[in-house]
């Protein structure tokens, strides 16, 4: 599913707050298409997807001082096969999973 | 007067110019610390200080330029700063901030600037003029920790800038991740300059030196101090209404150089667009501005002033100010952003019960 988020015109950090409020409603794989005109967030949102596992699949300039960023929900694991569960059980600092 | 207008300009153009491309906030860096989890900037702000103490003190042990730090009037340090605080999270930026984001073409910043403009006058030569005074008169003698404690500045810049060190390289030892970025479309110098994201901690570096710049920039116009936004943003519209000549100073030129050197930043890479905000935005924003002039002619000094130049000076005025500036813009972000989300949430949440 795609969905859209026109956030034109709002200022920082607005852009941010909306996206993080409309990825919630979004299941894993779901990309979000964010325009924004805020130049600060050029800086925020990628910074946001990175850090929170999401996939930047498209990134680019529309116009002057207008902008899109499609933002790709990340696959939630359930508890036992995220690497920290394991590392915290056999207390070490990173459970590597070999395929 | 032409070497104000040219070094002032120029000094102006290139705080604007850095702080546009590197998007330094300090606004927003305050309140990510608090909405976020994200000291990012604050640690940039501390870099920045740290540079022009080193630069500015040494400058003054060789004689260069001069400085005296005055009284400290803690009363209207305290209530000031918190109301600037405030004051800029409705703006949606510091008053440089404001100043660079309305050379980007954001008409709510011109609002928010009309406001501020508008009050550090009122409260500097207008009809608050008198509570600004009796507030401001309650002082402690000594405003330089120097002076009170009895210790020579250098030890409190070698700790201070020890912790620096010791942020920056705790920092940089963080695991990177990957910040996707765009496309470049440009190559060598025009992609440096234009479209290259510049790390925060690069900027804050140069908006040191910049800052260090500024002293004797400023005081071979005989203006005795360095960056300062709100005492010359008030001269402009003092200038505008009097036509007395002898108001305009070298800090005139700064401010309108920021606005030039962040026009010609967003210009060049393509960011710049007349925006206009909603009613209510518009609205907050020079409800903003006034707290803002309010607070920073109050408090003497605004995020820079204080900020950034009277803590890199070592005074108490500047790191009181500091603190309770911050404390301000959490105040602020609680009702404006933390709130209206638990809200949101609660009412989503129960809104899924009723319907299960």
């Amino acid at each position: 599913m795609q969905k859209t988020l026109e956030v034109m015109g709002m200022v920082c950090p607005f852009p941010l707050v909306e996206a993080k409020n409309e990825m919630e409603f979004l299941s894993s794989g779901d990309e979000l298409v964010i325009n924004f005109d805020c130049t600060q967030a050029t800086e925020t949102l990628p910074r946001w997807a990175a850090e929170a596992g999401h996939t930047v699949t498209n990134y680019e300039q529309l116009d002057e001082a207008s902008w899109t960023i499609t933002v790709t929900k990340k696959i939630i694991l359930t508890r036992w096969l995220q690497s920290s569960y394991w590392s915290h059980f056999f207390n070490c600092k990173m459970v590597v999973y070999v395929p | 007067m032409i070497q104000m207008i040219l070094t002032g300009l120029l000094c102006g153009a290139l705080l604007g110019f850095v702080m546009q491309r590197g998007r330094f906030c300090l606004t927003g860096g305050f309140r990510d610390m608090y909405i976020a989890k994200d000291n990012r900037m604050f640690y940039a702000l501390l870099i920045a200080i740290a540079v022009q103490s080193i630069g500015v003190y040494t400058l003054i042990q060789m004689d260069v330029i001069q400085f005296s730090t005055g009284a400290f009037p803690w009363v209207a340090v305290i209530i000031g700063s918190f109301v600037f605080g405030i004051g800029i999270i409705l703006a949606g930026g510091c008053a440089t901030g404001t100043w660079y984001r309305a050379g980007e073409g954001l008409l709510g910043s011109w609002m928010a600037l009309a406001g501020y403009m508008l009050m550090s006058t009122i409260m500097k030569s207008g009809p608050l003029t008198p509570v600004n005074e009796s507030i401001s008169s309650v002082v402690l003698p000594k405003n330089s920790i120097a002076d009170t404690t009895g210790i020579s500045v250098w030890v409190f810049i070698a700790i201070f800038t020890a912790i620096v060190v010791w942020i920056i390289s705790r920092e940089l030892r963080k695991p990177k991740i990957v910040i996707p970025s765009m496309k470049p479309k440009r190559t060598g110098i025009a992609h440096l300059l234009f479209e290259k994201r510049w790390h925060p901690f690069f900027t804050a570096m140069l908006v040191g030196l910049i800052a260090i710049l500024a002293w004797p920039l400023s005081e071979a116009t005989g203006r005795m101090s360095g960056l300062g936004i709100t005492t010359p943003s008030a001269n402009i519209l003092q200038y505008l209404v009097t036509g007395d000549v002898s108001i305009i100073n070298w800090g005139v030129f700064l401010v309108l150089g920021i606005f030039l050197g962040s026009f010609i930043a967003a210009k060049g890479s393509r960011e710049f667009r007349f925006r206009m905000p909603d009613a209510k935005t518009g609205i907050t924003s020079f409800i903003g501005g006034i707290l803002m002039g309010f607070g920073a002619s109050l408090a003497g000094g605004c995020s820079i002033g204080n900020g950034l130049v009277m803590t890199a000076m070592m005074t108490w005025q500047g790191w009181v100010s500091l603190v309770f500036m911050i404390l301000g813009t959490w105040t602020a972000s609680y009702f404006v952003f933390i709130r209206p989300n638990v809200k949101r949430k609660t009412a989503a949440a129960q809104s899924a019960v009723t319907t299960a």
